[in-house]
């Protein structure tokens, strides 16, 4: 027998989001009200999406709660948007947990539409973590079927002030994913564009939540257009805890219920 | 109307193939008991046998640490073993994915280890030894996947944290019990080292089941909090060292006979400082 040790390898990363932090919610916010306000007198199609989630996993520490706002500018075949995404700390303050931008250009190929989107969103996870994600993706949407596919790069960072208290090395303060695979395959019972619809779907992401694509969400959910310009949602989640080769497990579901308004 | 038919048929029939991926049978993926409900089977076992103490003379001494040996076949085991007996090692871990699950290969396995006697053994529990009801044959033949152990030196104690993450999460009553022990009795030891299979960050691309990021972030600001120096991890089937935070994740390469890049991984304690270093085994 042959025994050959090795050196390790030490693997240094930059820290490239932490000092962000909080200046950056603070500007997510402006930018959600500032589309809102430009929204009123441009001549684009708008909407604005707010929704709560309550969720229960095997780290909650109970029901947890988060509100989120996200705004979306149209115009023609291009689509700008921004979000926030708030926490209730054991139910009496709200945090600034998450920020979210993204672009879209819409196309269609003979019948069937598709749209290509770059995002970028920034999420507290902890006191002394956050996360950033940049990606891209492409949708294609039909008369039953919504499929996404795309990539995401992130970057878990420990906050400034961690990196302080627990006197973290300059090299140790951020971890990267590199090339995550996103997807989504959703099934419509109606068309797009009935009144109301109920649609299945699974998926790896959420509009703040960008799991690996071995932890799939099952997600079961609809929504039904009261009027013009309202629309009511709600959807139900499950989350699995690894898949391919570990059996399901499970980790646990989030109910999501909210309201779209168009303007 | 035949139209809305045949998509209600459709929307049913996708609902059935889903949600058939949570139903649990016999079959390779099934698990017949839920993570939360193993732990309190290793924690029954826990208290009828009580953590196992190493006491050494010296203040250099060694950990041999192993995962995915996929028993089959054994001669990369063998070796390991005779290295860690000949090198004078105070003990073993065995990191998960022992075996395939399967009866057979667990008694294959069982014939291998060298008696207690000779060198302390320790076992946490990996997906594959889980599959075709593995978990009863893991149970019975080595008890606990959650526990704890030390080894004491003439200078200070170490402690050692092994997890059952076999299904991809720790679960509840695990996460609480690890915080528990590292809120409470961390500060009692010199160095803090945990033992899962499942690796926490991605090693290869679209393969990996790390735990999901809700569950990292807590049990990466658990660590940095509590000074857990060194997560020893498997399952990726490739060696990955990382500091994040105060912790360096340590990712195995496998003993398994027929991987291209069997190795193992040794920790040792000297002078109150760890030092590692990977083994790659060559024929």
């Amino acid at each position: 027998m042959a025994i050959n040790p090795t050196e390790p390898k030490i693997i240094t990363m930059t820290n490239s989001f932490s000092k962000k932090g909080r200046s950056t919610f603070i500007h997510g916010m402006l930018i959600v009200l500032l589309c809102w306000i430009f929204s009123l007198n441009l001549p684009g199609q708008s909407s604005l999406k707010t929704y709560v989630e309550f969720g229960e996993n095997n780290v909650s520490p109970g029901l947890y709660m988060l509100p989120s706002a996200i705004m979306d500018l149209k115009l023609g075949k291009y689509t700008v948007g921004a979000g926030i995404q708030s926490e209730l700390e054991n139910f009496n303050k709200f945090l600034l947990s998450g920020f979210s931008i993204n672009a879209e250009r819409s196309f269609s190929i003979k019948e069937t539409l598709f749209g290509i989107k770059g995002f970028y969103v920034l999420k507290g996870l902890s006191e002394i973590i956050h996360e950033a994600n940049i990606g891209g993706l492409i949708e294609m949407k039909l008369h039953h079927f919504d499929m996404i596919l795309g990539t995401n790069f992130r970057t878990i960072s420990f906050t400034k002030k961690a990196v302080k208290e627990f006197r973290i090395e300059n090299y140790a303060t951020d971890l990267k994913e590199a090339f995550n695979m996103i997807y989504s395959f959703e099934f419509s019972l109606r068309p797009v564009g009935n009144p109301w619809n109920l649609c299945l779907s699974i998926t790896d992401i959420d509009d703040f939540l960008f799991n690996q694509e071995t932890n799939p969400i099952l997600k079961f959910g609809g929504y039904s257009r009261v009027s013009k310009k309202m629309r009511i949602d709600a959807s139900i989640s499950y989350k699995m805890a690894g898949i391919t080769n570990i059996a399901f497990g499970y980790f646990g579901y989030t109910l999501k219920t909210g309201i779209t308004w168009n303007f | 109307m035949e139209l809305l038919k045949y998509n209600r048929l459709s929307f049913l029939v996708a609902a059935v193939i889903i949600f058939a991926g949570c139903s649990k049978d016999d079959s390779y993926f099934s698990l017949n008991q839920s993570v939360d409900s193993r732990v309190e089977q290793s924690f029954g076992w826990n208290d009828k046998h009580p953590a196992t103490e190493i006491v050494v003379n010296s203040d250099d001494y060694k950990i041999f640490c192993m995962s995915d040996s996929h028993v089959g076949t054994t001669v990369n085991l063998d070796k390991f073993f005779n290295a860690a007996e000949k090198s004078g090692a105070s003990a073993v871990v065995m990191a998960g994915d022992l075996c395939s699950g399967r009866e057979s290969d667990y008694e294959v396995l069982n014939k291998h280890l060298p008696s207690g006697d000779s060198i302390p053994i320790f076992k946490v529990a990996g997906n594959h030894d889980l599959h075709y009801e593995g978990w009863s044959q893991f149970f019975t033949r080595f008890g606990s996947s959650t526990y704890m152990f030390t080894v004491k030196t003439p200078s200070g104690s170490d402690l050692f944290i092994c997890l059952d993450t076999s299904e991809g999460t720790l679960g509840k009553v695990q996460l609480s019990w690890l915080s528990n022990i590292l809120n409470n009795q961390r500060q009692n030891y010199r160095h803090c080292i945990v033992v899962t299979h499942n690796n926490f960050f991605r090693v290869k691309q679209a393969e990996s089941t790390n735990p999901l990021i809700e569950e990292i972030t807590v049990l990466v600001e658990l660590f940095t909090k509590n000074h857990v120096d060194m997560l020893i991890s498997g399952h990726d089937h490739r060696s990955d060292d990382r500091l994040f935070g105060v912790t360096r994740y340590i990712v195995m390469d496998p003993l398994e006979d027929s991987s291209g890049n069997p190795g193992y991984f040794v920790l040792r304690a000297a002078d109150g400082n760890l030092e590692y270093r990977f083994v790659t085994i060559t024929n």
